[in-house]
């Protein structure tokens, strides 16, 4: 009896192992094309939607596929400097205690968008809703509470704004994006400059937070009365209204391609780090919008990936910046581009 | 007045023993509801998983990928296959491992080793898989990066304990005459492990095993920190490389704004679920069967 039992589980065990074989047989049939290696990386979701087109484009040019996780630029940055990952990606730039933990790395601008006010709230408006800068601080400050703030009506006149809570959402992970914004709001409103300030965690006093821009996105769109930021993209992905936001010379833009590059025009020096800010731009550029942001892939200067991670990027560069355009990423500039090939030539194996 | 003396002798219970009977009620009812609301939790689990996931539970679950972003559909093919094979890899290391282990306990080892042993196993199986999962990152995936065999090795630190537990388990249950017929034999005792004890033992072996199995193929923690960066849309084969795995799209899917995926998160949900629960259920009752067997010998 026993005989017969341990005879009808080890056929039961058999016929598993050949079901398991068979499925993994099969599997590497379908996946026989892929041939080359693959190149891991994490970090900004600002960049992801671009990251996305790269991946489904790169694997035919090169035979090696792209691994991209977005799971913030805080956590980029970390994921790089454990060596976790082949490169990271970042909307802020590393900061210098960053940058000494990373032990040689180094970044390099290879992306250009905008980070978009996203809203939910149902108005008899046909344009995008205006804000500015001064504003948006008031309210992520805690010190605007509803949308018929007559602050906001003022910006928006003839337009029924209803007396509804405002609920601003937040970047919970250590986020570029909310570098971005920061960054901007405090070089408009000396308020939020010294109760907050530059910050990839900002300490918002008020609001909810959403992981990654996903998260931000999918919190706005779900919340009644939001307010939130994130990558333009992920406003035209998610079909989220966005708010036009006033710039120095008074004019209101929404992010798209001519207001993101006319912000980036507007910064002739580029330096020589590769660390380049362009919000707020000046007065003499009327139409460009005032949240922008280049952002970088970190590299390690050292690596026995060093060419294929080059051959990469440079592809990124230079054939890859038009994949972005309908999810309105800018393609990077010609000083730019110069700077980060430049950059780019110094990562070795 | 005798007869109306009886009749005055009232059947219903007064006084202490009416207040036990009230506390027995009260305690009853308690325990009797409280039992019922752990098969109610069960099944509003199963209930409204299966409501949620039922728009997206369909053929394109099972055969398509995950898309990129952007893109809407898609399944959860390469994660289905990338479950599979990382717990394949860390049964294939636990297995032996595990049943060496309780062997050494049940057969070779004395009392006092086999109580440490026991002991550091119950420990082992105690500890959160977070941990694990944090360990095997600090050990192996700082520096060089994720890959689908260290995930697998991190699921086999939670599945060993579970694997070597049940076997000790299973091992003293078998009669010790089986040993002692052997010897009287003359077959050495290393023969009548491999030979006598074993093949009467490895059915519920097996099936402690298929429990391990499920409550490996439901792990996150662990493949957070060794697996979560992968090809989104394809199947991935090579253990060197990071694997996309059932849980890992689940926590990613339901994190989208798109509401699609988050109805794939709910199917994907319940597919995981419902294959653990059978895979439980089958492996608890083929085990009490086997244990009864046993005994009866």
């Amino acid at each position: 009896m026993s005989f017969s039992i341990t005879r009808r589980t080890s056929s039961l065990l058999v016929s598993a192992a050949l079901l398991a074989g068979c499925v993994a047989a099969s599997a590497t049939a379908s996946q026989s094309k892929h041939t080359g290696g693959q190149l891991v990386g994490a970090g900004s979701t600002f960049v992801q939607p671009l990251v996305s087109q790269w991946q489904a484009a790169y694997p035919s040019v090169n035979g090696t596929n792209i691994v991209y996780q977005p799971i913030g630029s805080g956590g980029g940055i970390q994921a790089i400097t454990n060596r976790t990952v082949d490169f990271g990606a970042s909307d802020a730039p590393l900061t210098s205690d960053q940058a000494t933990n990373c032990k040689g790395c180094i970044e390099i601008p290879w992306a250009l968008g905008g980070t978009s006010v996203m809203v939910n709230l149902q108005t008899n408006a046909h344009a995008p809703l205006h804000i500015t800068g001064p504003v948006l601080a008031r309210i992520y400050l805690g010190q605007i509470t509803s949308w018929d703030d007559p602050a906001i009506k003022a910006l928006n006149p003839g337009i029924s704004l209803p007396s509804e809570k405002i609920t601003p959402v937040y970047r919970s992970d250590g986020s570029g994006t909310s570098y971005n914004i920061t960054d901007y709001l405090s070089s408009v409103s000396p308020a939020f400059k010294s109760k907050i300030g530059l910050s990839t965690q900002p300490p918002f006093p008020v609001g909810v937070g959403g992981k990654g821009s996903s998260g931000v996105a999918g919190v706005v769109k779900n919340t009644a009365g939001a307010i939130g930021y994130a990558d333009i993209a992920y406003a035209v992905t998610n079909h989220i209204q966005v708010m036009a936001v006033r710039n120095a010379a008074g004019k209101y833009t929404t992010p798209g391609i001519k207001s993101i590059t006319a912000a980036s025009a507007a910064f002739k020096n580029v330096g020589t780090t590769g660390e380049v800010h362009i919000v707020n731009p000046p007065k003499s550029a009327p139409t460009a919008y005032p949240i922008s942001t280049y952002t970088y892939v970190i590299l390690p200067q050292t690596t026995q990936n060093a060419s294929a991670l080059r051959t990469f990027v440079f592809w990124a560069l230079t054939k890859g910046q038009p994949l972005g355009v309908k999810l309105r990423y800018v393609p990077i500039p010609k000083p730019v581009l110069v700077l980060a090939e430049k950059l780019l030539k110094t990562v070795h194996s | 007045m005798e007869a109306s003396g009886v009749a005055s002798i009232s059947l219903k219970s007064t006084g202490r023993s009416r207040r036990r009977q009230r506390t027995n009620h009260v305690a009853q009812g308690a325990s009797i509801f409280a039992a019922f609301l752990a098969i109610g939790v069960l099944a509003l689990v199963v209930i409204s998983v299966l409501l949620r996931g039922l728009k997206a539970l369909n053929l394109d679950l099972f055969t398509k990928n995950q898309v990129t972003y952007g893109e809407t559909g898609g399944g959860i093919a390469n994660g289905l296959v990338g479950t599979a094979i990382m717990v394949a890899i860390a049964t294939a290391i636990a297995l032996p491992i595990g049943i060496l282990a309780a062997v050494y306990v049940a057969e070779f080892g004395g009392n006092r080793v086999a109580r440490v042993v026991k002991l550091a196993l119950d420990v082992l199986n105690g500890v959160p898989s977070i941990v694990v999962g944090i360990f095997a990152y600090a050990l192996l995936v700082v520096g060089s990066g994720y890959a689908a065999w260290k995930a697998s090795v991190a699921l086999a630190i939670v599945m060993l304990p579970l694997v070597a537990r049940s076997t000790i388990e299973v091992l003293r249950l078998v009669p010790d005459a089986l040993r002692y017929g052997s010897y009287a034999l003359g077959i050495s005792k290393w023969r009548t492990v491999l030979f006598v004890v074993m093949p009467s033992a490895i059915g519920s072996v097996m099936t402690g095993a298929t429990l391990a199995v499920a409550r490996a193929a439901g792990e996150t923690a662990p493949l957070l920190f060794t697996t979560s960066i992968f090809l989104p849309n394809q199947i991935e084969t090579d253990p060197h490389h990071a694997m996309a795995a059932v849980p890992l799209l689940i926590l990613f899917d339901s994190e989208s704004p798109d509401a699609s995926l988050n109805n794939q998160a709910w199917a994907a949900a319940f597919v995981l679920m419902i294959f653990v629960l059978v895979l439980s259920l089958t492996a608890r009752y083929i085990l009490a069967r086997r244990e009864r067997k046993l005994r009866a010998r």
